[in-house]
């Protein structure tokens, strides 16, 4: 699923961006946390991100640029939640998720790599990013370097690292 | 450096086509040798063929939709303004996951509740943006007195002097403090020079740091703490969250003609400037405590 694409040359709009690069965002977002609750609530802080950071986005790798953002969300999230307890409102008992998916259809939409999703779960974070920019997203050791704030040689540490955590778990699924 | 890494190490960065010529070579060679070496690669590829197999995931149905229609992912725009006003974060952590305008009513009515009876902790904690553009243009003020040596000049109406004997300098023994002010609304500035053109502001501020504005930059971690690095406006700018308190530093390293000449000679200007920023920023955090 790795998409690179040529630098455009207009800056799009929110609505190109929640319409035509939504999936793109909902996939990345959903590697890195595993669930669609998660995700819905990544995706969106994404877009409140985006719609405020447009002015300032420069036309290039538009994916790259949504990554670095999706990817920053998540990690602030993660450690927001380790800094302090979460303080939001209590959660409606009886909410409905408007147009979530029923665990029939949750399940059929991901069973198959399931086990593939299972085990990036049990990556630390941070190997969770690397991984995840690097084999979902595509993007290249300068370019995770650069988006992450962290040296190349890190980069490659956290993908060997975080893949050779994943060796056991799906070397043995694969066997089977 | 990764001379010194066993070619196991360097096996996944193999797979990945991101080694130099010479890493490459030494990974060849020890996997010709090695046939232990080459199942070990063999196995690497069928997890990172796995990884990157992974199919695209579908949002709910009407999961954009509903924000298309709505015309942005802010569930606080279909909220009062008086409940709009509250941090955003919080209002949309509740009605985020369903979009719903049924879901949006309710947590509106909590939060209405909630301020009309100054009730509920979780409003407590202050979280706020740091305001980089004001920031920017005090740093730049502040530059523009350094450097005419008038450190005076850097008064302004709105940032007022401090006796400097009254303020705990956090600098590093590398740096001099130059100057200390305050504003209105209690940000304290302090403004440290390198004695060779570059100069540093370190702005303090109660309350925590609220990161959702800054969706461009590149989250960090420092001493165990949050952090932020952007670019804003010409200054290099680092964003660290401690126990409530925000500290903001500026870094004018490139104002100086020394520190330009420096900076034509690094071979990544860019990482340079963030190096330079990040060190100086450590000797500031070691000296405050905070590392």
């Amino acid at each position: 699923m790795t998409e690179n694409q040529p630098s455009d040359e207009v800056a799009p709009t929110w609505e190109d961006i929640a319409r035509d690069h939504g999936r793109f965002l909902y996939t990345v977002a959903y590697r890195l946390t595993g669930n669609h609750d998660d995700t819905q609530d990544l995706v969106q802080d994404v877009l409140l991100r985006v719609e405020r950071g447009l002015v300032n986005y420069q036309p290039g790798n538009l994916n790259g640029w949504l990554s670095r953002i999706t990817t920053n969300a998540f990690l602030d999230n993660v450690r927001k939640k380790k800094r302090r307890p979460e303080e939001a409102l209590p959660d409606e008992p009886d909410r409905v998720l408007i147009g979530a998916p029923g665990a029939d259809e949750s399940l059929d939409m991901t069973m198959l790599p399931q086990h593939v999703q299972d085990a990036l779960l049990t990556l630390p974070d941070d190997y969770r990013a690397a991984v995840v920019m690097c084999d979902v997203v595509g993007l290249t050791y300068d370019e995770i370097s650069e988006q992450l704030g962290v040296p190349v040689g890190t980069v490659r540490s956290r993908i060997h690292r975080g893949r050779s955590r994943l060796k056991p778990l799906l070397a043995a699924e694969h066997d089977q | 450096m990764s001379d010194q890494l066993h070619p196991q190490e360097l096996l996944d960065a193999y797979l990945d086509g991101e080694l130099d010529a010479s890493e490459q070579a030494r990974v060849d060679a020890a996997l010709a040798d090695s046939p232990s070496l080459a199942a070990e690669l063999a196995e690497r590829a069928v997890v990172r063929a796995q990884l990157r197999d992974l199919p695209m995931v579908d949002p709910p149905d009407g999961f954009f939709e509903a924000m298309l229609e709505r015309g942005t992912a802010d569930p606080a725009a279909v909220l009062p303004p008086n409940v709009a006003s509250l941090s955003g974060a919080r209002v949309a952590k509740g009605s985020r996951r369903s979009l719903g305008s049924h879901l949006s009513r309710a947590v509106a009515v909590a939060a209405v509740f909630l301020l009309v009876l100054g009730f509920g902790s979780g409003f407590s904690a202050i979280e706020r943006v740091p305001a980089l553009d004001a920031f920017a243009n005090r740093h730049a003020e502040a530059l523009e007195a350094m450097a005419a040596g008038e450190p005076d000049g850097a008064s302004t109406d709105e940032f007022h002097p401090m006796p400097m004997d009254e303020v705990k300098d956090l600098g590093p023994a590398t740096m001099d403090m130059m100057g200390a002010y305050e504003n209105d609304d209690k940000v304290l500035q302090l403004i440290y020079a390198d004695g060779d053109g570059g100069m540093i502001s370190v702005f303090r501020q109660d309350g925590f740091v609220k990161s959702d504005d800054m969706p461009e930059a590149e989250t960090m971690e420092m001493a165990g703490d949050e952090a932020w690095h952007l670019q804003q406006g010409d200054f290099d700018t680092l964003v660290v969250d401690r126990d409530g308190i925000t500290y903001t530093l500026m870094g004018s390293l490139s104002s100086g003609p020394a520190m330009e000449s420096l900076a034509s000679d690094l071979p990544e200007t860019e990482s340079g400037w963030l190096d330079r920023v990040r060190n100086t920023s450590r000797g500031l955090l070691e000296t405050i405590g905070l590392r």
